[in-house]
């Protein structure tokens, strides 16, 4: 109920009821908003960097980081594959189901190329009954969050906004 | 092939790959990047273990 009460603000040499605030304010918050950088800036080395894990860094000449993210994000995708993880789909049902199933699903799709290779090349694990299988499962999502992670860092570089 | 590793080796091997990634885009000069990685390494370390004994000890 607080917002329909009258508060009287100076907005343009008017005074204007509180509830009224939207025109007065969203100028000056547009103003205080950092403005997004050019696309052309960061697409390439962000899509470099999510079908090839450091491919955002290379392209970027930043070859020692871009080597390093590479084994270490392809090397957990690989262990995971050896230790039989499963792959998630985007199953929907309940919330659980659907947040697990989905964000796994989307956790394996950021690892890029690897995905779709060991995808094309016939990888389709069901489930096992088996610790080093369910870990296996937590490497392979885990893989595509720290490319995540990589692709952040390549736009951040990209942008200017780190050195 | 499948890899049978223990929980403690599968562990390790995730703290080191999250180690090196977090290193790299954590800090911004390579002598930062080091120190940070090893550092959360440790840190891995040091909960892996801990939580270890934790669950050792409190299963009786």
């Amino acid at each position: 109920m607080w917002y329909f009460q009258e508060r009287h603000i100076e907005g343009g040499g008017r005074s204007l009821p509180g509830w009224a605030l939207q025109p007065a304010v969203v100028p000056i918050m547009a103003e205080q908003k950092k403005p997004s950088k050019p696309l052309s800036e960061w697409a390439v080395p962000v899509l470099l960097g999510w079908l090839l894990p450091g491919g955002g860094h290379f392209y970027l000449k930043r070859w020692n980081h871009g080597a390093l993210l590479l084994f270490a994000v392809a090397g957990m995708f690989i262990f995971g594959l050896l230790m039989r993880g499963r792959m998630f789909e985007p199953v929907t049902g309940d919330l659980f189901t659907t947040v697990v199933n989905v964000g796994g699903y989307i956790g394996d799709l950021a690892t890029g190329t690897l995905y779709f290779l060991a995808r094309w090349l016939g990888y389709d694990q069901p489930q096992l009954a088996s610790a080093v299988a369910d870990y296996g499962t937590k490497f392979l999502v885990c893989a595509g969050l720290l490319n995540i992670l990589a692709m952040v860092d390549a736009y951040e570089i990209a942008t200017g906004e780190k050195p | 092939m499948f890899l049978q590793l223990s929980h403690l080796q599968a562990a390790l091997l995730f703290a080191l790959f999250t180690s090196i990634v977090l290193g790299v885009v954590g800090r911004n000069t390579d002598r930062d990047r080091v120190r940070y990685g090893l550092y959360v390494f440790g840190y891995f370390v040091v909960v892996i273990v801990g939580l270890g004994w934790l669950m050792y000890l409190g299963h009786g």
